[in-house]
């Protein structure tokens, strides 16, 4: 249905509002449209897995890559240091100087004055540095095209992923790693990660390129126009800076609250200069997204030629962190289980010394850990008798209570059978 | 292993510009879109803003400038008009804001038009235009002015094969001449 009337849109499963020919919003109408979405969804397994079978499967025989696939590259990083290229151009002068005064030429040279070497020289630089100015933003553009072509090689990027982030020893590395990774080989210098909050469903920045230290926070919320959109779309979305100008106009006549959320949502976007949103689907679930901000080269990232099996690796990497999360809740359940049990075995101590009039005793145990080996105990016997024992099994923690929770059950089996004190230590030490 | 996503429709970053002498006019400015199988969608927006033009678009009328648009899985950006007209007619059904209808023609012949042209045997093509018409509640004999609007759209239902039809706003099917 096409309308110009919201009331008559509302009608549908889904509705796209348009604004200047483009999209800028998309919402859902109902709670039924939103669970026979989310029916289809969660029916349609993950297709980036599948990339990344058909990708394991392809490579599994021709393994790495040949190297002069990455010279280019290589090339272009090294030209892009300052250093380097400083040397290129000295490396240049002097070859060219060289040239010149060897040989007959200098001989020539000589003949015509004595500065021409001087001249020569100065000429020389000029032509350099001429060349230099003249050349540079051509050759150094012409290389990064060239090498762009190569950043685009999925295999290379998936590859190179997997080898970096095997050695990742926690989740934030990990996350670093991708993003680093990801700018490097599609050549964008702003890359952020975005991971969806178990909690509240909101998504958080976590990591952004080129930096140490965790980013500033910024949230984008469940809700946003362009999470609504990353959702219902299979391929990346790509905007530019106009986009969002149109955006927040589009916004501007709404509502108050729903035109300050989406203008703090285009200022957010705007701030990470992105170009390119891509996604990270777990089970059809968008459990994050990296923002990808525009090329070095001015060239222009594509949605669909964007990397299906990056994802499909980000997607992998975030499952990462759910298995970790997951492994989180054993340990949370371990702890808990673990302190039930100290206070079992606190139990198993006797609850109050023997009155004597011969002794005045006393006992207490506090076990480094939840629970530990220490034991001690007051056994009675006839005739007032009055035993002590006193143990520390070697070792700590739960196997050491486990030996200790069995000394203390034969310990006290053998005193109901009325041995004598040093019988029972006899045997017990036996 | 479960089934992908049934994507009918995929729009992206589709552009139309419409070019005169002096002007450029920017009718849609990078669209992207997907619609799946089976989903009721409603494209809404100020007037001019590039609704009738991306209408124009999905419904194979109009061809975009730049983007990709792919239908049932298949690009029909480098179509033929006639391959164009086949998927028009077979697997988009259309109902018009304005009638669009013709005028010596009986309903019944009308909605049954589009299935003459899929060479489609007279007893299926009755029951398919009988199935149609009462799906907008008109039986076949009765053909009051008042029902054209609805018969506009029992044509695009009997005529489509997949998708739903493309259709301009529904309620004015209802209004009273």
């Amino acid at each position: 249905m096409v309308t110009h009337d919201p009331r008559y849109a509302r009608y549908a499963d889904r509705t796209f509002h348009l604004f200047d020919g483009q999209v800028v919003e998309e919402d859902r109408s109902s709670a039924e449209a939103e669970r026979k979405a989310a029916s289809a969804l969660t029916s349609s397994g993950n297709r980036y897995e599948l990339f990344n079978k058909e990708w394991r499967a392809e490579c599994g025989s021709s393994g790495e890559y040949e190297e002069s696939e990455l010279s280019l590259r290589g090339l272009r990083r090294r030209l892009d240091a300052p250093r380097n290229r400083a040397f290129v151009v000295l490396a240049f002068f002097c070859a060219l100087l060289g040239l010149m005064l060897t040989g007959s030429r200098v001989a020539y040279l000589d003949q015509l004055s004595a500065r021409a070497d001087l001249c020569v020289a100065v000429f020389v630089l000029a032509l350099t540095i001429g060349l230099y100015a003249a050349l540079s933003g051509r050759l150094v553009s012409f290389i990064r095209r060239k090498s762009l072509v190569a950043a685009y090689d999925e295999r290379a990027i998936v590859f190179d992923l997997g080898q970096a982030a095997r050695a990742a020893t926690g989740i934030d590395q990990l996350y670093k790693i991708v993003v680093d990774r990801l700018g490097e080989a599609l050549a964008v210098d702003r890359v952020a990660l975005f991971v969806a909050e178990p909690v509240t469903g909101n998504y958080v920045r976590r990591v952004i390129m080129g930096s140490e230290l965790p980013p500033p926070a910024v949230t984008l919320a469940r809700d946003a126009f362009v999470i609504k959109r990353l959702r219902n779309l299979s391929a990346p979305f790509g905007f530019g800076p106009n986009d969002l100008a149109t955006w927040e106009r589009a916004f501007s006549a709404a509502h108050c609250v729903l035109s300050e959320a989406r203008r703090r949502e285009c200022d957010a976007l705007r701030d990470l200069d992105a170009r390119l949103l891509l996604q990270i689907t777990i089970k059809d679930q968008l459990v994050g997204f990296l923002s990808l901000g525009p090329r070095r080269g001015g060239v222009i990232l594509r949605g669909r030629q964007t990397n299906a099996n990056v994802r499909g690796r980000a997607a992998r990497v975030c499952d990462r962190e759910r298995k970790a999360g997951r492994a989180d809740g054993a340990d949370e359940r371990l702890t808990r289980e673990l302190a039930l049990a100290g206070g079992v075995q606190q139990q198993l101590f006797p609850a109050a010394a023997p009155q004597s009039l011969f002794i005045d005793a006393a006992g207490f145990c506090q076990p480094a850990r939840e629970v530990g080996g220490d034991y001690y105990d007051f056994l009675r016997f006839d005739h007032g008798h009055v035993g002590v024992a006193i143990a520390d099994v070697a070792g700590k923690g739960i196997s050491a209570a486990l030996l200790m929770s069995g000394l203390q059950a034969s310990l006290r089996s053998i005193r109901q059978f009325k041995a004598r004190r040093c019988a029972c230590r006899a045997r017990s030490r036996n | 292993m479960s089934a992908q996503p049934t994507t009918l429709l995929h729009l992206e970053d589709v552009k139309k510009v419409f070019y005169t002498d002096e002007v450029e006019t920017h009718a849609l400015s990078g669209i992207h879109m997907e619609i799946r199988k089976g989903e009721y969608i409603s494209i809404a927006g100020p007037s001019g803003c590039g609704k009738s033009t991306l209408l124009s678009i999905i419904g194979l009328l109009d061809s975009p400038t730049d983007g990709e648009y792919t239908l049932n899985s298949k690009p029909v950006a480098k179509l033929s008009l006639s391959d164009r007209a086949r998927i028009r007619n077979q697997e988009i059904g259309f109902i018009f804001q304005a009638f669009n209808l013709i005028g010596d023609l009986t309903v019944y012949e009308n909605v049954e038009l589009p299935l003459t042209y899929r060479s489609m045997a007279s007893a299926e093509r009755r029951s398919r235009v009988e199935e149609a018409l009462l799906k907008v509640g008109m039986a076949p004999q009765t053909l009051p002015v008042a029902a054209l609007r609805r018969s506009t759209a029992a044509r695009g239902s009997g005529a489509r094969r997949g998708g739903q039809p493309l259709a301009a706003p529904r309620r004015r099917a209802d209004r009273q001449p």
